[in-house]
């Protein structure tokens, strides 16, 4: 209750404001607002103590970090400094002690300018209990011991050769940004993006009828930049932002040896390709405008482009095939360009209330506009199985994009 | 209602708040202080961790789906609804913070994103013809359990796809237990979202 009134009090000073002129010489420079104090100095909390993981297992620790039995430290915090003239800071901890830690400051002056900086680490346990007989596991290589081919699961020497082996990987996240306000309505946000995935998956592999299950690599990189200008008035607000996005893998492919008996000549080895490097730019802007108070004109207009120039996988690594196989050019020139605009005009009540569904203007779809698959040396994916999609898609949406 | 956002308005209309005018929280009611505590000094919804349960007051459906076994960590408090959606307005559907789905996820999933030799289809439309965002029964996320997701749109026409029954799994009359057990179709297409290997093109490589 204390909220609305003072709210209430607020929206009385309006109305007293407006009525006493559009000029609105009023000195505010007395006004206090005595329901929320400003604090200032330094505050803080921290909470620490210990804790304790009854069994071990995978599940559990998904997402948390308890994965392992025993002790662990429990240690969550925060302080806060509010200083003179709006300076401000603070840090945030929580879950310090364990694998799912998170970290964020920010720092800055009300209204002008501020800072961030933010740290975390997502810990991912995809299986519990998982064995398998492959070596080098998390390598891009993957061997069997001795025993191996055999004919079908049940002649596999598995008592013998299954080593436990517990499959996930450790996300971490590096977040930095600022936020800059400016003169007569302009404004800026820059945002630095770093994530690391490092550790394994589960993954699978096929010789013509016969499958395998083993454990990929994953050493991933990502690391964005998004810069935001944006200019507003009472009437007009817009944005131009520049985004790019850079995906690096460590390993291109991953090599494995078949565990049963070659259906094809020289198929003791198969190769899997896995995510290749790439990169992603995009310009968007978006502006909203009042053409009246109860009209409004809004959009967007995104323009992206997805590239790679990863290097060509051998085509086989069957030493029989190898040979009777042409060669490839070394690269593969892969771009992708999307273009996506939306626009909307809304209609609102001419006394002020919210706008409605069945007050709206007849709204334009979201309309998508899309160039893609300007991929060498072929173009595979208008395959059967995209206008399959594409007549599902159209049957269940009447408008979208993606 | 109308009033009280406008005083909010005054000063932060600019930005992420450009779609709020008819967006779908302003077209339900919703007014600023129903989300945000403007006499703390840390609004909840402002924080990662407790954010979810602000939105999760009117979005209980979502509260429960993230309660599943396949999800997001938005319950283990790593990940905030504003990570993907725009809880002011945006021009998207579902008001997503990036002009188009799968950029949304792509923001996180790089490795998701290509462009590769040999696309599949459906990764490169739209992420959530094969998963919900917010939580699943299934691994992955995934909408409906392998053979039957890919099924859908994989008819026998082109693969011998048959609609395994129960006495298709181990033990069971029908045989065929292999296209079940384990990760049933992707046991042998596993480079579902897509191959860059020249010998990709069944996503097989």
């Amino acid at each position: 209750m204390k909220i609305f009134s003072s709210l209430h009090l607020l929206a009385a000073l309006g109305v007293l404001g407006a009525a006493t002129g559009a000029s609105a010489q009023v000195d505010t420079s007395q006004w206090k607002c005595t329901s929320c104090p400003y604090p200032k100095g330094t505050t803080g909390s921290v909470d620490a103590g210990l804790g304790h993981v009854s069994d071990s297992s995978q599940k559990f620790g998904d997402y948390t970090g308890l994965d392992k039995n025993g002790a662990f430290l429990v240690l969550d915090g925060n302080v806060s400094r509010r200083g003179d003239d709006g300076y401000f800071a603070d840090l945030w901890g929580a879950d310090l002690g364990l694998d799912s830690r998170r970290l964020y400051g920010q720092a800055g002056r009300e209204g002008l300018y501020s800072v961030n900086v933010g740290y975390a680490e997502i810990p991912r346990h995809l299986t519990e209990g998982a064995r398998t007989p492959f070596l080098g596991s998390g390598g891009s290589v993957l061997t069997l011991p001795p025993g191996f081919p055999a004919a079908d699961t049940s002649s596999m020497p598995l008592a013998t050769t299954l080593q436990p082996i517990d499959t996930g990987f450790k996300y971490k996240r590096v977040d930095l940004g600022g936020t800059f306000i400016g003169e007569q309505g302009w404004s800026a946000n820059l945002s630095l993006r770093h994530d690391e995935r490092d550790g394994t998956r589960p993954v699978s592999g096929s010789f013509f009828s016969t499958a395998s299950q083993f454990v990929a690599p994953v050493n991933e990189k990502t690391d964005g930049a998004e810069l935001t200008v944006a200019y507003a008035t009472k009437q007009l607000q817009a944005t131009v932002s520049y985004l790019f996005s850079s995906f690096r893998n460590d390993d291109t492919g991953l090599t494995w040896s078949n565990p049963f008996f070659p259906v094809v000549p020289g198929a003791t080895t198969g190769q899997l390709g896995l995510a290749p490097d790439n990169q992603f730019q995009q310009l968007r802007g978006t502006a909203g405008y009042d053409i009246s108070p109860t009209i409004r004109v809004s959009g967007e207009v995104a323009y992206g482009r997805m590239t790679q120039n990863d290097g060509f996988l051998a085509p086989t690594v069957n030493t029989i095939l190898a040979p009777t196989v042409p060669p490839l050019p070394g690269q593969l020139p892969g771009r992708k360009d999307r273009h996506v605009h939306r626009e909307r005009q809304d209609d609102r009540d001419a006394d002020g209330g919210p706008a409605r569904d069945g007050q709206l203007r007849p709204r334009q779809p979201a309309r998508t506009r899309r160039r893609c698959a300007a991929i060498r040396p072929s173009r595979p994916t208008c395959s059967s199985a995209r206008r399959r999609a594409a007549t599902r898609r159209s049957a269940s949406r009447s408008t979208g994009s993606s | 209602m109308q009033e009280r956002n406008q005083t909010c308005l005054g000063c932060h209309q600019a930005r992420a708040r450009i779609g709020w005018h008819a967006s779908t929280h302003e077209r339900s009611g919703v007014a600023c202080a129903d989300c945000h505590r403007i006499h703390q000094d840390r609004d909840p919804v402002l924080v990662k961790s407790s954010e979810p349960d602000v939105c999760f007051s009117c979005h209980r459906q979502k509260r429960a789906d993230f309660q599943k076994p396949s999800t997001h960590p938005v319950r283990f408090g790593l990940m905030g609804c504003s990570d993907c959606h725009s809880p002011h307005g945006s021009t998207t559907t579902a008001m997503l913070n990036k002009p188009t789905l799968n950029q949304t996820c792509f923001s996180c999933h790089g490795d998701k994103r290509g462009p590769l030799l040999w696309e599949h289809a459906p990764v490169a439309e739209d992420c959530s013809l094969c998963h919900t965002a917010h939580g699943s029964l299934r691994n992955a996320l995934l909408t409906k359990t392998p053979p039957l997701l890919c099924q859908q749109c994989h008819a026998p026409a082109d693969h011998p796809s048959v609609a395994r029954t129960s006495q298709s799994l181990p033990g069971g009359s029908a045989g065929g237990s292999v296209f079940l057990v384990a990760g049933g179709c992707t046991s042998c297409h596993s480079r579902v979202h897509g191959s860059n290997h020249p010998a990709g093109a069944k996503l097989l490589r």
